[in-house]
């Protein structure tokens, strides 16, 4: 079959290579039908995330067509249309019977490392290093899918490819934002990032009932997009200074909800943004973190920050203090998808909102390579790339 | 050399009672080595030969070297009999290690108490351990795989057996590992089970074999701790996660990093 591996920092090519086949009596294999580039894979591209290996299939957000089972699965079927969540669970330790299936106990196989690096190990992820599992991702033909009857939930034939795709990811990824926000009705958010995950958690605050959303990014285009088709109040931090202006514009109190979804590769302006960006060349910091310092800083009194914006090893300069004397609430982490998949597909049915809003790409698997480097660059007016194999 | 574990099962009132039948159990500390070998007659053996070896050949030479021959026999006699491999492994045997690790299991103690007792399940989740033979109730051979693709077998015994508790092994004499243990499964909640494996045994080897382990002081502790993991995961998940056997974008050096990488 084709997919896309990675071999090293801005090379990604397609290749080759032998199908996917049953390896635990929980597998399926998947045969993709669409499957898209997230922006946390620009990390990978960008060669910010450490043990990848060359020749690693990328990709965690794909769906498609069961043609195979393992011997134990008994949710699914050959011919059954999934779509697949990105954070692989076996549905039965004690944090999958929580709910909290990013942090399934037994989906890593490399679990002793992550435990070096974290403390603890998370969940093993599709195509996202060694460290979260080293497992082939779905940027291809086919994939093996772990744990087939927990994660992959059937879709109806009535909805497109393209309606349900981003139920693999961005979208749930976007609403735990604002679900664990404790958003109240009439609070204003503040969204840092207007990127996909920017996007659906601006759609997302206002469905659960946030009044305003002030939305902060530079890349015009999606300014543009935040405010038309996600109806956020909009800032460009190249041209507003956003801390007076958040504070004017939430009547000096800040946002209630602050949520970063920029993640370790955020560009700010000014000496630290040299000194981040140097830092992070040297190795002596593994993000840049200009966009969490700023959330901090303009977060209201008591309020709640919310960062689902990946971060990977250590940062500088984070302004703890603020944050303490301010009495903020952290939450973060890798999205529990799993949890999500029914309520946001019976959204999606009740035609509540369409998450192909965002699509500006639609190419082949073979252009994945150009569709990476395009979509780092923001190049024609980039936003979101989905590739069919 | 008594190295033990950083993580320390917390305590619980089977703590103590884990800690006595530890005690009970321990197996003898010294096994057979390699001074059970007539080393007197093979010095003196070899001695005749070469010299006879480094004359002309003649009838006196012939018998010489017989004589010498027949005196190294002897005194590689008891090799013959016991078994080069375990006076090996027993030789000088030093300080036993002892390895102490804990984990939490969403099962109920019975289910992880019967896992552990039967002998077709533990290859599972112990990797190194190729197969186990029952022998009777309370007697199994274990046979594990080192590195070389050679075998290490030993016999146990159980010590002690408590329905849903706890299991205490030790090594009989004859064996080519000394070893002893106890696992124990304590109900934490409704839910979670902690298991406690407590193991300890005489690095293989010898002095040497000591000191090898010395050098990677962590290894034989981070295995366990894997095998303890993937018992975990069979027991809550019912298979081991792993990646071996995916397909990859092909470079010739892959695999050999991926095993630097990747326990499984």
């Amino acid at each position: 079959m084709r997919a896309l591996c990675w071999f090293g920092k801005e090379d990604v090519r397609l290749q080759d290579v032998p199908d996917p086949t049953i390896i635990n009596p929980h597998d399926a294999i998947i045969e993709v039908s669409l499957t898209a580039i997230c922006g946390s894979d620009l990390h990978l591209y960008d060669g910010n995330i450490p043990t990848m290996e060359s020749g690693d299939i990328l990709g965690h957000e794909f769906m498609g067509t069961v043609v195979e089972v393992g011997p134990e699965v008994h949710q699914l079927k050959v011919g059954d249309r999934v779509v697949v969540p990105f954070p692989i669970a076996c549905g039965h330790c004690h944090h999958c019977h929580s709910d909290e299936f990013a942090l399934c106990d037994n989906s890593n196989p490399n679990a002793w490392m992550a435990e070096r690096a974290f403390g603890h190990s998370p969940a093993g992820i599709f195509g996202y290093s060694h460290l979260y599992g080293g497992y082939a991702g779905g940027q291809a033909e086919y994939v093996r899918v772990p744990f087939a009857d927990i994660g992959p939930i059937k879709v109806p034939d009535t909805l497109s490819d393209e309606d349900v795709l981003f139920l693999s990811d961005i979208f749930p990824t976007g609403y735990q934002a604002a679900d664990v926000a404790n958003i109240t009705p009439g609070s204003t958010v503040a969204v840092w990032g207007c990127g996909p995950i920017g996007l659906f958690a601006i759609k997302s605050a206002y469905m659960l009932g946030a009044e305003k959303v002030i939305a902060i990014d530079h890349v015009p285009e999606r300014l543009a997009m935040a405010h038309h088709q996600a109806g956020a109040e909009v800032l460009n931090f190249t041209d507003d200074p956003v801390l007076e202006a958040i504070k004017e514009m939430t009547d000096g109190r800040g946002p209630q909800t602050c949520v970063e979804a920029v993640g370790m590769e955020a560009h700010g302006s000014g000496l630290m943004d040299y000194h981040d960006k140097a830092r992070q060349t040297l190795g002596l910091e593994s993000g840049r973190p200009h966009a969490l310092r700023e959330a901090i800083m303009a977060c209201a009194k008591g309020g709640t920050l919310v960062i689902p914006g990946v971060f990977g090893g250590i940062i500088d300069k984070l302004p703890i203090g603020a944050a303490f004397s301010k009495g903020l609430t952290f939450k973060m982490g890798q999205t529990h998808v799993h949890r999500y998949l029914k309520p946001l597909l019976a959204r999606i049915e009740k035609n509540e909102i369409d998450p192909s809003f965002l699509i500006t790409h639609r190419l082949s698997l073979e252009d994945g390579p150009e569709a990476y480097r395009i979509f780092r660059d923001k190049e024609d007016d980039c936003i979101k790339v989905v590739l069919r194999p | 050399m008594v190295q033990t574990s950083t993580q320390h099962a917390q305590h619980t009132p089977m703590f103590e009672e884990e800690e006595r039948a530890l005690e009970r159990t321990a197996a003898p500390d010294t096994e057979p080595g390699l001074q059970e070998l007539g080393w007197p007659s093979i010095g003196l053996g070899t001695a005749l030969a070469t010299w006879a070896f480094a004359r002309q050949h003649g009838i006196k030479q012939i018998l010489v070297a017989a004589a010498g021959a027949g005196l190294i026999y002897n005194g590689l006699k008891p090799g013959f009999d016991k078994g080069f491999k375990r006076l090996i492994a027993n030789t000088a045997a030093t300080e036993p290690v002892e390895i102490d690790i804990a984990t939490s299991i969403a099962q109920p103690p019975s289910r992880l108490y019967q896992m552990w007792r039967d002998p077709e399940q533990i290859p599972r989740f112990f990797r190194h351990i190729k197969r186990v033979e029952h022998l009777g109730e309370r007697l199994t051979r274990w046979v594990a795989e080192i590195p070389g693709d050679m075998e290490l077998c030993w016999n146990a015994e159980i010590t002690e057996d408590k329905k849903n508790e706890l299991i205490a092994w030790r090594s009989l004499e004859g064996s080519e590992l000394v070893s002893s243990g106890v696992v124990s499964f304590y109900p934490l909640d409704d839910e979670q089970t902690r298991v406690h494996l407590c193991l300890r045994y005489q690095p293989p080897g010898g002095e040497f074999g000591a000191a090898i382990e010395r050098f990677f002081k962590a290894i034989p502790e981070q295995i366990l701790r894997e095998e303890l993991r993937a018992f975990k995961q069979l027991a809550e998940a019912g298979e081991v996660a792993t990646v071996r056997g995916q397909p990859y974008g092909g470079t010739q050096n892959r695999e050999q990093g991926l095993s630097m990488l990747t326990n499984r």
